[in-house]
């Protein structure tokens, strides 16, 4: 009994095809994905910072806005995860509001940016008051 | 028997998640944030040299059920990426110190290095010096475990608020303590570059005189350059540190007449960050007002 000269030429071939199958599985892989947690330092349009008051006296409710986000912190608050702008300087408006009966009081913001230094102002007043505050950093040499 | 039982149980819920930690000061803030929820596996314990440290096939075996590796960051452990590989995929690496604002040891500011990973250009690794960077790095700390162990957000927002708040009073201590020194002679004089981050945030002149190694080795050139420039600013005292070498800055403390102060934490191979802070200041504070 004699094959055809096609499958005469394919069954040579299947070894090769049993061979190559696997290498090219382990050729086209996806590249290596690193398993460390690479958080970039003010990657991105946005920075991640922590914002913390410390508080003379018992608020009601303290109020950051920076652009369109607002972040409202309770009497037991005194730390917030906030978001501004890549730019070398960012502006918060910052609304306090005390109880009744409260004294001239104030309140200091401390905000840590990622990757960069702290910046922090004092908020001073009673019952209610807004300020506006501009922390700036000078851009690195 | 039933009491035993129940507190076998109740300590079961209450363990949330095995970590690792790679510096013994990070395990320490680990704990503080954590309590009883983390287990933390000590890879380098206390006292080890951290700057030669290097994990071996026994170690990343200790590690092998923790979910959190927690480095030091800033090329402390430039070993990480060796580590990363042998990880498996639900582990992950958390450079704690990696988004506190970095000090590069520079030349100018007569700042040698500590050893070959952090020459002149390099980033400082000694961010801990600081106590508001340990704050920083507390944050981190609970970020992470929350993340991990959505479970105890309670746990660790509550744990991270007191300690924070007791580093909010170490830092008052320390700035209490420096205020009794004269401004004139808050200049730090230590043997490696160590203390950048201390001196900057705390206001000191630094200057580290003995080179690139915590071993000693110092050029002639570099030794009667230190010299001359710690006679010329009459330097009263030098500090040696637990892990170097005390030899070339007693024989620099000895041509130029300073004395020799208590020895300083530098690497933060210790394992308490308060007791760390307080004794470095101590010591400071005794010797220079």
């Amino acid at each position: 009994m004699t094959r055809s000269p096609l499958t005469a030429t394919l069954i040579p071939l299947v070894p090769l095809a049993a061979l190559g199958w696997p290498l090219a599985r382990v050729i086209n892989q996806e590249p290596y994905q690193q398993q460390v947690e690479v958080e970039e330092v003010n990657a991105g349009p946005l920075i991640r910072a922590d914002l913390q008051i410390t508080a003379a006296h018992p608020f009601e409710k303290v109020e950051v806005t920076a652009g369109d986000a607002t972040w409202t912190f309770t009497a037991h608050e005194d730390i917030k995860e906030i978001y501004f702008p890549k730019e070398d300087a960012v502006v918060l408006t910052v609304t306090a509001i005390w109880p009744e009966g409260t004294p001239e009081s104030a309140i200091l913001l401390t905000l840590r940016p990622d990757g960069r230094l702290d910046r922090s102002d004092t908020l001073w007043g009673d019952l209610e008051v807004t300020k506006e505050i501009k922390f700036i950093w000078t851009p690195a040499p | 028997m039933k009491k035993l039982a129940l507190f076998f149980i109740s300590s079961l819920i209450a363990h949330g998640i095995d970590v690792a930690s790679l510096h013994p000061l990070i395990t320490d803030a680990v704990k503080q944030v954590g309590g009883d929820r983390v287990e933390v596996v000590e890879v380098v314990k206390p006292g080890t040299n951290v700057h030669q440290f290097q994990p071996r096939a026994s170690d990343i075996k200790k590690m092998a059920k923790a979910r959190i590796i927690f480095a030091s960051g800033k090329n402390l452990e430039p070993y990480l990426g060796d580590l990363q590989d042998s990880l498996q995929a639900s582990q992950i690496i958390v450079e704690v110190g990696k988004t506190i604002p970095s000090q590069k040891v520079s030349a100018k500011d007569q700042i040698y290095a500590c050893c070959q990973h952090h020459a002149v250009g390099g980033i400082d690794p000694h961010w801990w010096h600081n106590v508001r960077n340990m704050e920083r790095a507390v944050r981190v700390i609970e970020r992470e475990l929350i993340r991990s162990d959505p479970a105890g957000k309670e746990t660790y927002t509550t744990n991270s608020k007191a300690t924070r708040a007791r580093l909010t009073q170490l830092d008052r201590w320390v700035k209490g303590q420096i205020a009794t020194i004269p401004r004139n002679k808050r200049h730090l004089v230590t043997a490696h570059a160590a203390f950048g981050y201390f001196c900057k945030g705390y206001g000191f002149k630094a200057s580290f005189v003995q080179g690139l190694s915590a071993q000693g080795e110092v050029s002639a050139t570099q030794l009667a350059g230190a010299i001359q420039q710690l006679r010329k600013e009459g330097i009263p005292m030098v500090f040696p540190e637990q892990t170097a070498n005390p030899k070339v800055l007693a024989q620099i403390a000895k041509q130029t007449g300073a004395k020799v102060g208590d020895p300083l934490i530098a690497d933060g191979s210790t394992r308490s960050y308060q007791a760390m802070i307080m004794s470095n200041v101590n010591s400071i504070v005794g010797g220079l007002k």
